[in-house]
């Protein structure tokens, strides 16, 4: 090819000048095609690799060495399946999990690479879930590994696990091809807080100096299954002072989290009507927190502003929610209900834990960058002391395909 | 003249464009941010200033000589000995920036795509692929520049279109954080970038329809700071104060678009583009380089002297510099001096002496 | 002439021995003896030759000769126009020389011939040759009977819509085929005889006012300057003629349709019409020209469209699809989506050889498969591609040697290539994507792009008679560049020249403009 063009180049030049030009250009083309051809140095067939489709990050405690699991895939296992029946006792198996120590994570994986026989392949490592333990030492390693090592994706979803991260991933979902798509999945489906390894970086290493992750537990699997078989979910939110681990939060807690970092999708409100027996449950279609922070006369306060809209999914009382009055009774209750989760978690962020989760920092210095930067060394101090106020807009937008109460005699319902 | 081939003014500041951005795509974002901040978005318009004044420095000393280069301008203004010490400065300099860029590339393919590649093979590939360019004369390096200037700007855009959805315009703020002194001196490295529209004073005499220069030229100017203010902007709203702890903020943005779990990691698309631009810019410079060469020793054509001189931009690649962080430090700001020096002071120099003689000499006729 | 040499094949004594034996002939001219001449010609004809020699008296009074190939000229028309008038009826009054007779034969292509080489020409060509006692110079007669096929539906290029005539062997008829569609007497044609051996006719045909000059004039001397034994094909020519002989791209144009050629010249291109093939020749052309077809006029213009887009796409896929699929898979894994990966990795997992050997042996295998099926009998032909089909797509990944993505990767490459409307464009994709490939096995995306830019290089560099490869994209001609991406409904398109002529100064063709551009 080389030597064909510049064969041709040559062509151009003087008669004389051509067959000497050529015939070294011809040389030096060959030379290098050997060159070339006995390199291939990066190349790695598909079947060399042993591809990686989540990772774990395990500590036994402090001073102690770092567990580095991998979930591979195991391309064999999962051709062979096509003779059925045996999958009802034991799962699809198209995943492995293999797990290595060091010192430090570069240690550890170094050490798994000795364990596998094939090249272990993170560039499709789309799940990381790290252990309480191990996230308890804090994430800072971690972040600089993930984020300096080549092959991993910084849009990788970063989980916190409450059992071993390495017990996560062994998991043999019944529904996924592996437990890290049934995270992935999950995160995409914003089942809890979505959140990125650039994110989590992004959010510890900026002004706030604090992070949020999701907290997964196991299912427990299914009578006479395979312990194997079930699934990883959601449950709770992992706070993050700097980038060690804290404290859980739970519901209805963690809702509140999730509303002040405008992440919470798939959640449903229920209402209890104080005269009635029923209750009424909404679920949000969107729901929007913007934070506009305020400096009056030395006074940090941060305006939160929370507006929703939502659907009424199911109601048990008696009200045929036609009339405006019943709408408003319950918007007011919606209202309540989400102001006291909030105030909640905003207080738990403020005053107990201190730690400026929902982005105060950020917004301050944005909009006041003056008094940031003057009292940037005391924000600690001056973040617990921020007046926040909180405002909740509701507004109920539709009642689902029915209006009145389903099930009950028509004259119960109540029309006013 | 050496080069038979003419140009038309289009071509030649599409050349220019990668030759400018192909590098600066890259590391300009980080390296702005480490001096402006939160600011660096706005730094390539500082820069442009210094971009416009390096266009009308060569469009002077265009002015002076149409149908000569830089280097032929030289001898002409400073006399035979004195334009010869000016010449052999840029033969000694250019070398070397062209040794950086050809190293750049090698340090990016290396760290992204190609790990265990030996140096030589991804340099020498690429260096024997623009030589061939240069070999077959300034029209095809024009051809094939507004080809591959098409791709790249064609997959830039589609690549910062797809991550439109994952910007987070709220980091625009706080503009001004420290006042406008970071953000000018954050401006030194776009500054650095954008002198390297000194090209036109030596690609100049091979345009053909010069008529229309000073505004298409201005325009291009405003077209690379535009490019250079999207691309900061981009790693700005994407990634925030992290964008300097990056060394390739373009890199990470590529890798982070994920569009439906199907068009993911679409970081060959930045080599792709980078490639692209690389090619043109080592082309240029290679040729820039050859010309030089070729008029400083007088030969009647600069194609003899294409290979050899590749073959020194590539050792001097080798010699530049022992690792990436060797690398990053000869491009970051403290070094653009270096540059401005080369590719800024002293042209104005050529410039001021030459405006002088002239008005000397043009009083010197009308005395008599 | 070591040149015509290398490219006969003959052995070189032979050659030169018949060399000798012939060029005499070219400096005699023709004697006023009768027997002189005959002898002459007698002597050039002396072995092995079929050439009638009909000894005759005109009026019964002066000797004449009638010279003709038997096999060559219609033998009938030359009994009744010739020989009948020439034995019976012609005046007494008349001084019976040459050049009288060359008024009074009753048939309209007749010609005087001064030399012996001319004379014998004519034989060769079919023109009976009539020398007579007292006259030196010799009368031929165009009553050539040549054997040549009716006008058929072109094979090579077939299109649903359109005409459906195409070239034949004969040049008269394809001169005809041409004339009938482009009446203005500005339809020019120059005429050249080119091999030594064959003297083939090569008609060069331009439209005056609208083919650039300097490029006719260009061509007539590159044809010129051909020396060579025979042309039995265009391609002899297009590779005597092409700016760029070792460049795989095409720099002319084949074509079995007249409706080309006609839409080529009204486009301000030349044709070459050669004697003896159905396939004409069109340049200047660019490479965005190559990947047109004539339907993209005959159907509606967003159609065109469209196809002319999927058509550059599946060109280019032609060319890098295999040397993607090697790269991405052995360098840049992280790139395929996740599942895709993962059934990907699952169907090599039983493969033996790396991804380009793969690729390597299923794409020459394709390529075997397609020559095979060309060269073969229609019949043979598809039993060959079924076998192929077979044993490539089935059994060939059932017994795991090749993986399903590598056959699927093939199947498209293949259907690419057979999208380039002109089959010698293909060529270049067909040849250059195995070079491509071992780039990418090589390097990687980085290397796939280092071959795209030689490749891009080579054709930057290109020119077809002086117009860049690559106009009207670079160099950029704005007025033009819009057909290459779109196909403008009526009213700004090609065909409509009168809409390129109205901003066109006079004698400033479309492509001359183009040739000017830098």
């Amino acid at each position: 090819m080389m030597a064909w063009i510049a064969g041709c180049r040559s062509c151009a030049a003087a008669w004389s000048n051509a067959c000497l030009l050529r015939s070294a250009a011809l040389a030096l083309s060959f030379s290098l095609i050997a060159v070339l051809l006995a390199g291939c140095w990066d190349r790695t067939e598909i079947n060399d690799l042993a591809i990686v489709l989540a990772a774990g990050i395990d500590s036994p405690g402090e001073g102690k060495d770092y567990l580095l699991s991998a979930q591979v895939f195991v391309p064999r296992q999962s051709s062979g399946g096509k003779a059925g029946g045996s999958s009802e006792t034991t799962p699809g198996g198209v995943t492995v999990v293999k797990s290595a120590t060091g010192s430090n994570l570069a240690e550890a994986m170094i050490r798994l690479q000795t364990k596998i026989s094939r090249h272990v392949f993170w560039g499709h490592c789309e799940t990381v879930v790290i252990g309480e333990n191990a996230a308890k030492r804090g994430l800072r390693q971690y972040l600089d590994f993930l984020l300096r090592y080549a092959q991993f994706r910084e849009h990788a979803y970063v989980y916190m696990s409450e059992p071993p991260a390495r017990e996560i991933l062994a998991l043999l979902p019944p529904l996924e091809r592996s437990s890290a798509e049934a995270l992935r999945e999950m995160g995409n489906l914003k089942l809890g807080a979505k959140v990125t390894i650039l994110d989590l970086a992004k959010s510890i290493e900026g002004v706030g100096q604090s992070a949020v992750l999701s907290r997964l537990r196991i299912l427990p699997p299914e009578q006479g299954r395979d312990k194997l078989a079930t699934m990883p979910y959601m449950r709770g939110i992992a706070l993050f002072r700097k980038d060690a681990y804290i404290r859980t939060v739970t519901e209805p807690i963690s809702i509140g989290v999730l509303i002040m970092l405008n992440q919470l999708e798939n959640y449903v409100f229920t209402v209890k009507l104080g005269d009635s027996k029923g209750f009424v449950a909404i679920k949000p279609l969107q729901i929007r927190t913007t934070m506009t922070p305020r400096i009056q006369k030395g006074v940090w306060s941060m305006h939160v502003q929370v507006e929703t809209k939502g659907d009424i999914v199911l109601n048990t009382t008696d009200l045929a929610l036609l009339a405006p009055d019943q709408v408003k009774a319950i918007e007011r209750l919606w209202k309540e209900k989400m102001t006291g989760i909030i105030q909640a978690s905003i207080d738990l962020a403020q005053k107990k834990l201190k730690t400026d989760f929902y982005g105060y920092a950020a917004a301050f210095r944005r909009h006041y960058p003056k008094q940031w930067n003057a009292s940037r060394s005391r924000w600690e101090s001056i973040y617990p002391d921020v007046e926040t106020s909180l405002q909740v807009k509701v507004l109920i937008m539709r009642s689902g395909k029915s209006e009145s109460p389903q099930g009950v005699p028509e004259d119960t319902i109540i029309r006013k | 003249m050496i080069e038979k081939g003419k140009i038309s003014l289009a071509q030649m500041n599409i050349l220019i464009y990668p030759a400018i951005l192909a590098t600066s795509i890259l590391s300009v974002p980080s390296i702005t941010m480490a001096h402006a901040g939160h600011d660096m978005w706005f730094t390539p318009i500082w820069g442009a200033l210094v971009g416009f004044l390096t266009v009308f420095i060569a469009l002077g000393l265009n002015k002076l000589y149409p149908e000569r280069t830089m280097i032929e301008a030289s001898t002409a203004i400073l006399g035979s000995v004195l334009g010869k010490i000016f010449g052999l400065f840029y033969m000694l300099y250019l070398p070397h920036l062209t040794g950086v860029i050809i190293r750049t590339y090698g340090e990016f393919i290396i760290s992204n795509a190609l790990p265990h590649t030996p140096m030589y093979a991804i340099m020498g590939t690429m260096v024997l692929v623009c030589a061939i360019n240069v070999r077959s004369g300034l029209e095809v390096i024009a051809r094939s520049g507004q080809i591959f200037v098409a791709l790249f700007v064609i997959l830039a855009t589609f690549l910062l279109a797809l991550l439109i959805g994952e910007l987070h315009p709220a980091e625009f703020l706080p503009i001004g954080e420290k006042g406008l002194r970071p953000s000018i001196v954050g401006a030194l490295a776009p500054a650095a970038w954008l002198t390297e529209f000194i090209l036109i004073a030596f690609l100049l005499p091979f345009v053909h329809n010069r008529s229309k220069v000073v505004r298409k030229s201005i325009i291009a100017v405003l077209y690379v700071t535009l490019s250079m203010v999207v691309i900061n902007v981009v790693c700005l709203l994407l990634m925030g104060d992290m964008t300097t702890s990056f060394a390739y903020p373009v890199m990470i943005a590529a890798r982070y678009i994920t569009i439906a779990d199907f068009m993911q990691h679409l970081e060959a698309f930045v080599i792709a583009i980078w490639i692209s631009g690389i090619f043109v810019k080592i082309s240029v410079f290679l040729y820039v380089y050859s010309l030089t060469i070729a008029q400083w020793l007088g030969m009647k054509d600069y194609r003899p002297v294409v290979f050899p001189t590749a073959f020194l931009c590539t050792v001097f690649a080798y010699w530049i510099a022992r690792g990436k962080s060797d690398i990053s430090g000869i491009i970051s700001a403290s070094s653009n001096l270096y540059t401005l020096i080369a590719l800024l002071i002293l042209p104005s120099l050529l410039l001021a002496i030459g405006m002088m003689r002239q008005k000397i000499s043009g009083q010197g006729k009308a005395a008599p | 002439m070591t040149k015509s040499l290398r490219r006969s094949g003959k052995p070189l004594p032979l050659r030169r021995h018949l060399q000798e034996h012939t060029e005499p002939a070219a400096v005699h001219p023709l004697s006023s003896h009768l027997q002189d001449n005959v002898a002459a010609l007698h002597a050039i004809y002396a072995e092995g030759s079929d050439v009638t020699f009909h000894a005759f008296q005109i009026n019964q009074k002066i000797e004449a000769v009638l010279i003709f190939r038997s096999e060559l000229c219609d033998t009938a028309l030359l009994d009744r126009q010739i020989l009948g008038p020439l034995i019976t009826g012609i005046p007494d009054n008349l001084p019976l020389n040459a050049d009288t007779l060359h008024r009074i034969v009753p048939v309209s292509s007749s010609k005087l011939v001064g030399t012996l080489t001319e004379a014998s020409l004519n034989i060769s060509s079919g023109h009976p040759i009539l020398i007579v006692e007292g006259s030196s110079s010799a009368l031929t007669f165009g009553l050539p009977k040549s054997e040549h096929r009716n006008v058929e539906e072109p094979t090579a290029e077939s299109t649903l819509r359109g005409p459906r005539e195409g070239f034949t062997e004969s040049l008269t008829v394809n001169i005809s085929l041409l004339r009938k569609r482009m009446k203005n007497p500005n339809f020019k044609m120059k005429s050249i005889s080119i091999g030594q051996y064959t003297h083939t006719t090569v008609r060069l045909a331009y439209l005056e006012g609208v083919t650039d000059p300097a490029i006719v004039a260009e061509a007539m001397r590159r044809l010129s300057a051909i020396e060579t034994d025979g042309i039995l094909e265009s391609e002899y020519i297009e590779e005597w003629i092409s700016d760029q002989p070792k460049s795989p791209f095409p720099q002319m144009l084949s074509t079995e349709r007249p409706d080309v050629v006609c839409a080529n010249l009204l486009e301000g291109r030349f044709a070459l019409l050669i004697d003896g093939t159905p396939f004409a020749l069109v340049a200047p052309v660019t490479l965005f020209s190559m990947l047109q077809s004539p339907e993209d006029y005959y159907q509606h213009f967003m159609m065109s469209i469209f196809i002319r887009w999927l058509r550059y796409l599946f060109y280019f896929l032609s060319l890098v699809l295999p040397s993607a699929y090697v790269a991405i898979t052995t360098y840049h894994q992280e790139m395929i989506p996740t599942v895709l990966l993962l059934s990907v990795a699952k169907a090599r997992e039983e493969i033996p050889f790396p991804a380009l050997i793969e690729a390597l042996i299923m794409e020459i295998a394709f390529e075997a498969l397609r020559e095979a099926g060309v060269r073969l009998p229609k019949q043979v032909g598809a039993a060959v591609s079924i076998v192929g089909a077979l044993i490539i797509g089935q059994a060939a990944t059932t017994a795991g040697i090749v993986s399903a993505p590598m056959v699927i990767i093939v199947a498209i490459t293949g259907i690419a290539s057979f999208m380039i409307p002109r089959y010698s464009a293909g060529l270049a994709s067909r040849l250059l994507r195995f070079p491509i490939m071992l780039l990418a096995g090589t390097l990687g995306l980085t290397g796939m792009m280092l071959g795209m830019m030689l490749i891009v290089i080579h054709l930057c560099g290109l020119r077809s008679f002086g117009v860049p490869y690559l106009s009207p994209v670079t160099p950029t001609s704005s007025s033009v560049w819009r057909d290459v991406f779109w196909r403008s409904p009526p009213g700004a398109n090609r065909n409509q020249s009168s809409n390129h002529r109205s901003n066109r100064k006079p004698g400033m063709p479309i492509i001359a403009r183009q040739a000017n551009k830098r």
